[in-house]
């Protein structure tokens, strides 16, 4: 693979849309099942556990001394990016839904609007400023992992 | 019929134990923390009662018994919460738009115009709520609220006046619950009227018969009865509609007390408004008693006279210039105006 810097805004950028996605779906549903999921953890404590491994593939698979367990791809590289960076967006979309006025949601459902029209109207408009920030740190977070990949792949074991 | 039977305990504070119905313009009064905004969460569908049922037009919103509970999207009841709850990132129009729902856009559109021209906000429809007064909040949450077709409205406290209630019951002519701790209010405007406190009903009917009638003696000083004595039937004179009425350390006239004997215990209620005051050099009055004045507090309207024996009387700020130099005092205690409870 030849790394640039082009490649790695990419695949930052890629791994970042998914995440936003994803984090959003499961947000939705931790916001709107909130008895269900009161106990679950918070999913920024996976970061930890997570990235350790999700470098050691990067570095490993793709490095001339590496497992390479899994061919070393662009592909590859977004789910990597998707699974270290996901919970991290998952826990900053969770809190600025907790930060909400519930006044907002309840009288969206006292006038009849459904939890999709509650979610999509009125908590995501009102949540997008700490969630653009949730996901522009995200975005620069993975654009810094990416970069030690690049440089420890391309220039240290090339 | 719109009936609501909820009973939901939040330990310490509350046990809310609530039987009532809802006709008209029904207004719950009572003092903060009673269970009022409780008693409208639970019927929106926003906090869940531990028993009873609560039933909008004979349809079943909640039943602890048979497991029904309905969501608050299809519960059909405006709600217009003590805090204002327009949504911030929307215009006032927007936010009526949103609750228009159903119907063609211009259909939508003519519904939205029309609600706004009705509470008088059509010239700040493009306003965003954080540029309207409260007043203004309060008028586009209570249009929002009709625009979204209930079957009945519910009213948190947020400052309701006479002129928007009757706006409200010329647009909406459906069953309105109101909270309110505002006593004058559910005189001029409710229907009915139901007394709550620390989550129980201690009365309810025509506001009028409820604010001269007290039942107990805890309704009575929720409505301003600050003069409540206990004593002892004396003397019953069904003839003349009189009775005597004697107490620690006084003895009055009053009225004739209905079903109780001679020698029952009676609570006598008297307004601070009802009792008047004299000098205590003049000639001793029919049903007054001597008492020494201990404190006098001036209000925005009245002087509040207390006296000793926890007598509180209220006397007009003219009244209480031509009487302040008094050396002792007299209280009259009018027949017509004694409650017995």
């Amino acid at each position: 693979m030849n790394w640039s810097l082009w490649l790695v805004l990419r695949l930052a950028g890629l791994a970042t849309g998914i995440s936003v996605a994803i984090g959003l779906c499961l947000a939705f549903i931790l916001t709107t099942r909130k008895p269900h999921f009161q106990g679950a953890p918070f999913p920024a404590q996976f970061k930890a556990l997570l990235s350790a491994p999700v470098l050691f593939y990067w570095m490993g698979s793709g490095g001339r001394g590496g497992a390479g367990f899994w061919p070393f791809t662009e592909a590859g590289l977004v789910v990597a990016g998707v699974i270290s960076a996901g919970p991290l967006f998952l826990g900053a979309a969770r809190s600025a839904f907790a930060g909400l006025d519930p006044n907002y949601g309840q009288a969206a459902r006292g006038l009849g609007a459904s939890e999709w029209q509650v979610f999509s109207r009125i908590h995501l408009p009102l949540a997008f400023r700490p969630i653009l920030i949730g996901a522009a740190s995200v975005f620069l977070g993975l654009l810094a992992e990416l970069a030690i990949v690049w440089w420890c792949t391309g220039r240290m074991f090339a | 019929m719109t009936h609501a039977r909820i009973g939901k305990k939040i330990p310490p504070a509350l046990a809310l134990d609530a039987d009532f119905e809802i006709a008209g313009l029904t207004a719950l009064y009572g003092p903060a923390g009673g269970g009022k905004t409780l008693i409208l969460e639970t019927i929106a569908g926003f906090a869940k009662p531990d028993s009873g049922r609560i039933m909008l037009d004979d349809a079943i919103l909640f039943d602890a018994e048979a497991r029904v509970d309905v969501p608050p999207r299809r519960r059909r009841c405006g709600y217009v919460a003590q805090r204002d709850a327009l949504f911030p990132h929307m215009t006032l129009r927007r936010n009526l738009l949103f609750a228009s729902h159903g119907g063609a856009r211009l259909e939508r559109s003519r519904r939205v115009a029309e609600m706004l021209e009705r509470f008088e906000l059509t010239p700040i429809a493009a306003s965003r709520p954080r540029d309207l007064s409260p007043a203004e909040a309060l008028r586009g949450a209570v249009a929002r609220a009709l625009l979204a077709a209930p079957k009945l409205l519910l009213l948190d406290d947020r400052g309701f006046d006479e002129a928007l209630l009757r706006a409200i019951r010329e647009a909406f002519a459906g069953p309105v619950l109101l909270v309110t701790g505002d006593l004058d209010l559910c005189c001029a405007a409710a229907d009915r009227l139901i007394l709550l406190a620390g989550g129980r009903i201690l009365q309810s009917g025509a506001p009028r018969a409820v604010v001269d009638r007290p039942e107990s003696v805890e309704a009575a000083r929720l409505l301003g009865f600050s003069n409540i004595f206990e004593g002892e039937i004396a003397a019953l004179d069904p003839v003349r509609k009189s009775s005597r009425i004697e107490f620690a350390e006084f003895a009055l006239a009053g009225p004739f007390v209905s079903g109780r004997f001679r020698g029952a215990r009676v609570s006598i209620a008297v307004l601070p408004a009802d009792l008047r005051v004299h000098s205590g050099d003049i000639e001793r009055q029919p049903n007054a008693i001597p008492a020494s004045l201990v404190r006098v507090s001036r209000g925005a309207r009245a002087v509040r006279l207390e006296f000793s024996g926890g007598i509180l009387a209220e006397v007009s700020f003219a009244e209480f210039e031509r009487q302040k130099d008094n050396k002792s005092w007299q209280v009259e205690f009018p027949p017509q105006a004694l409650r017995a409870l």
